[in-house]
């Protein structure tokens, strides 16, 4: 088990190398010249080629390739990601604080998530076909065919207007987390709780569970061999919905201005500001390796099998 | 003494309204062997999966099976669990998924018999080795820690049959053991049972598309073609004057086979003609 | 082909065919459909409710809402549809040589995929978009790049499934060419798998995009697309829900008859809801007796 963790870490670090030289490229290719846009954010009157050329000098964008790439990497490591050509703050200051704030986000939703697919998972896997089963997939298939904005939009016209329970925005209190993760949850959990289902159905048709029945185990105790299995395939699924909905959270966090990456990431979008959406990036694929990692790793602890395959 | 009399049993698909077996009746009688032979898709594995109440939910049967006096047909859900495992025993064709993959097969096994007896956890253990040793299993508890895909088929089947040992049922239904494994692994689970059967007394089914196999094991044989029993009687009788044709072919095509073998070694008697 | 007539047998999945086929046509022929133009301006009629003349009433600039609705059917539904081939065809290329193929260039092309799916879907397309400017060919072709290496993953498992095949072997042995072994053989027992793959992508790939329209990322104003439409319903939402009726209905139907189609081809495919098949049946088993020499079966 130690060796197969090594092994996982070892390989993920020429990955992360190579995904971070690939986001440096990636700015590279911009129609736009980096330098123009932080003399336009500056509001300089008049952008005249000698004046592109001293901010690019300045910038040190006049270095070949390789030294900026070697540069900007270090520097990343060091957290400090350059500054904002916009608001010329350090990108870390921006980013570090949005960050949080959708991590709170994320892991409250996915916690609620979890309970609430696997619960519905297992409940429905049990009653297939019956009608508890047809009624909360009509009903999970429904709201996952409507739009995170739309069912935002009609929670907070009903919660937050109609009844004033909650707030429409912002992030003050423990109340201001019901709507963002609720309309988080109910988008996922509808597709998450179908891939528990049928993992389970899967499972129940599986040999192992008539042969047991065979042998006079009580129902409880076969149940308990199903699900374990089932939640192989579904904790690498889990594992991976958080830097999923670490990144997907742009339309929710817009409907409900909440002060996370995804409202930054948007303004950096609109504002042509590359450090900041560089950074962005490069801190979202890296979750994203990592968590890649530890799901692999959490696999190969509950499936024995996987650890002589690597 | 009949353990097991089928009587008119029907199974067929409630969706499909097909039917799969049509009235097949039979009987085991205690401390004999019954073979149920015939190709694939006649129905022998869904008649033993009816008389343990097992098969898939899509599936509804009719008649009379009685055991041991009582028609288990009638008996509730938990009466039927108790009944199985302790007196009418399963053992499955593929070794390898019918243990839980993600657990070690000792868990299954500790599982099983705790279920129906009441005792300790080292005497279960003690049992348990007594009875794989027996089966020529070596090392029982490195056995027992293992995962089903680190064993060969011939093994996880001599790991039921040891379970069966222990649990020392009435009836054992074999339900294609010998089909996946390779002809020395056969033999060696063929003798298993067969010592089985000498040692606990019990009555046994076999099914299995090998006449070789059958004509060593058992001593009644019910041929099934189609989902219907075609011919039934002592074994010697089948296989020497069969009366219906299909059974006819069937020993036919056998000898066919293990003729040319038997020309190729030079007529050397290996295991059986 | 057997599986898709079995899928079409369930009357829903026929509906919800039907339905899309109907609606991917009134996008093509939107301007003979289209009552209005949709984006003429009508100050005068700001928020009419409906009427004969404008059948769905009048926006916030009093737009025709039904011109607008049909209009946007084109971004919203049938250039999805077209990334959607696009993905699907680059990766099914990548996925069908790596899967086929093997060894060192199977190695190469998914560790490639991996780099590329180390970014998360939603962040690679709005990195793109951050590059290239907002607009809807940049969305599109942000999707495309940030999608097909999923596409070219999954169908390159069910190839190699396929292709590890006892028929595919023995074709080999007897020397049918690879190219012939691809296209005959292989390419059409994938077919469905990719079928269901791509199917079961559309409904979240259109709810994706007019995401990114909302935020004002994708399709620029004036242009119709039910996204945009609903961001501009939602700034006037507490004086007038209703605004948002129309695009969000469309929108959810869409969605939900893609969703239907999809569900239906899977359960066609494989009716035990999470099972994968062992293996192709019939070329199989009439090989399988030829060659084993095996009775009966």
């Amino acid at each position: 088990m130690g060796r197969y963790l090594l092994k996982r870490l070892l390989i993920s670090i020429p990955l992360l190398v190579l995904v971070s030289f690939c986001t440096f490229c990636l700015m590279q290719f911009s129609p736009l010249d980096p330098a123009e846009v932080v003399l336009q954010a500056q509001g300089v009157p008049q952008i005249t080629p000698e004046l592109v050329a001293q901010t690019k000098a300045e910038l040190g964008m006049d270095k070949p390739f390789i030294v900026r790439y070697l540069d900007w990497l270090l520097s990343c490591l060091q957290l400090d990601f350059g500054h904002s050509y916009v608001t010329g703050k350090s990108v870390w200051s921006l980013l570090g604080p949005a960050f949080v704030n959708t991590l709170k986000l994320t892991l409250v939703s996915v916690a609620a998530i979890l309970v609430l697919s696997v619960a519905l998972g297992v409940i429905c896997a049990l009653q297939a076909g019956k009608r508890t089963d047809q009624a909360v997939r009509a009903v999970s298939f429904l709201l996952a065919s409507l739009p995170p904005y739309l069912l935002a939009a009609i929670l907070v016209w009903y919660f937050a207007v109609k009844l004033d329970w909650l707030p429409t925005s912002g992030m003050d209190s423990y109340k201001s987390y019901l709507l963002p993760v609720a309309v988080t949850t109910i988008g996922y959990a509808g597709i998450y709780f179908r891939m528990v289902r049928s993992a389970v159905l899967g499972n129940l048709h599986e040999e192992y569970v008539r042969y047991s029945r065979a042998c006079g185990l009580p129902e409880r105790k076969i149940m308990l061999h199903v699900i374990r299995n089932s939640l192989q395939v579904t904790t690498a699924v889990f594992c991976m919905a958080i830097p999923v909905i670490l990144g997907g959270t742009v339309v929710v966090e817009n409907v409900f201005a909440w002060p996370g990456l995804g409202t930054l990431s948007v303004k950096a979008i609109m504002s042509r500001d590359f450090p900041l959406i560089q950074a962005y990036v490069l801190v979202l694929a890296v979750a994203f390796i990592l968590f890649n990692t530890v799901s692999d790793v959490l696999q190969a602890a509950l499936n024995p099998k996987l650890r002589e395959e690597l | 003494m009949a353990v097991l009399e089928v009587a008119d049993l029907q199974i067929w698909d409630s969706g499909t309204n097909q039917c799969l077996v049509a009235g097949s009746s039979f009987q085991v009688k205690a401390g004999s062997c019954l073979a149920i032979v015939g190709e694939s898709g006649s129905g022998k594995s869904l008649t033993c999966k009816a008389i343990m109440r097992l098969n898939d939910s899509g599936l509804r049967q009719s008649g009379e099976i009685r055991f041991k006096g009582e028609n288990l047909l009638a008996l509730s859900e938990k009466e039927m669990r108790q009944k199985r495992g302790k007196q009418i025993c399963l053992i499955v064709q593929n070794g390898m998924r019918a243990f839980d993959p993600s657990c070690v097969v000792g868990v299954h096994l500790l599982e099983t018999i705790a279920t129906h007896f009441d005792w300790g956890r080292d005497e279960i253990t003690t049992r348990l080795t007594a009875a794989m040793e027996s089966v020529m299993l070596r090392n029982p508890r490195e056995i027992m820690n293992k995962y089903p895909h680190q064993l060969s088929g011939g093994m996880l089947q001599r790991i039921m049959i040891a379970l069966a040992l222990v649990l020392a049922p009435d009836l054992i239904i074999a339900d294609e053991p010998t089909t996946a494994l390779d002809a020395v692994s056969a033999f060696e689970v063929v003798e298993q049972l067969m010592a089985l059967r000498q040692n606990t007394g019990c009555a046994m089914i076999f099914v299995s598309h090998d006449l070789g196999v059958v004509k060593k094991i058992a001593d009644e044989v019910l041929v099934m073609k189609e989902g219907a029993v075609v011919e039934s009687g002592a074994a010697h009788q089948i296989f020497s004057k069969a009366r219906h044709e299909y059974t006819r072919y069937l020993v036919s095509s056998k000898l066919a086979l293990s003729q040319r073998f038997s020309q190729v070694m030079g007529g050397v008697d290996v295991a059986e003609g | 082909m057997k599986w898709l007539k079995n899928a079409l047998h369930d009357k829903v999945a026929m509906a919800s065919f039907t339905f899309l086929v109907l609606i991917a046509a009134a996008g093509i022929f939107a301007p003979f459909l289209a009552p209005h133009d949709p984006k003429a301006v009508h100050m005068d009629m700001r928020f009419a409710p409906a009427s004969w003349e404008y059948p769905l009433g009048n926006d916030q600039l009093g737009r025709c809402v039904l011109s607008r609705l049909i209009y946007g059917i084109r971004p919203s539904l049938l250039w999805v549809l077209a990334a959607l081939v696009l993905s699907v065809g680059i990766g099914g290329i990548v996925g069908f040589v790596a899967g086929y193929f093997r060894g060192r260039l199977d190695a190469v092309l998914m560790r490639l995929c991996d780099v590329m799916l180390s970014f998360p879907g939603y962040v690679m397309t709005l990195a793109i978009i951050g590059i290239m400017g907002v607009g809807l060919e940049n969305i599109l072709i942000a999707f495309v790049l940030s999608k097909w290496p999923w596409f070219a993953r999954v169908i390159r498992t069910s190839v190699r499934q396929y292709a590890e095949a006892d028929y595919v072997r023995f074709a080999k042995a007897i020397g049918i060419s690879d190219w012939q072994i691809m296209t005959r053989h292989i390419a059409l027992v994938a077919t469905p798998d990719i079928a269901v793959i791509a199917s079961s992508s559309l409904g979240s790939m259109i709810l994706q995009i007019s995401g990114f329209s909302f935020l004002g990322l994708g399709i620029q104003a004036p242009n119709a697309e039910w996204g945009m439409m609903l961001s501009e319903a939602r700034e006037v939402m507490f004086s007038r829900p209703e605004l948002m009726l129309a695009p969000g209905l469309a929108i959810v139907l869409t969605v939900c008859a893609v969703n239907f189609l999809a569900d239906a081809l899977q359960t066609a495919l494989d009716p035990k809801l999470g099972r994968s098949r062992q293996k192709p049946q019939a070329l199989v088993s009439a090989l399988d007796t030829g060659i084993s020499g095996k009775s009966g079966r």
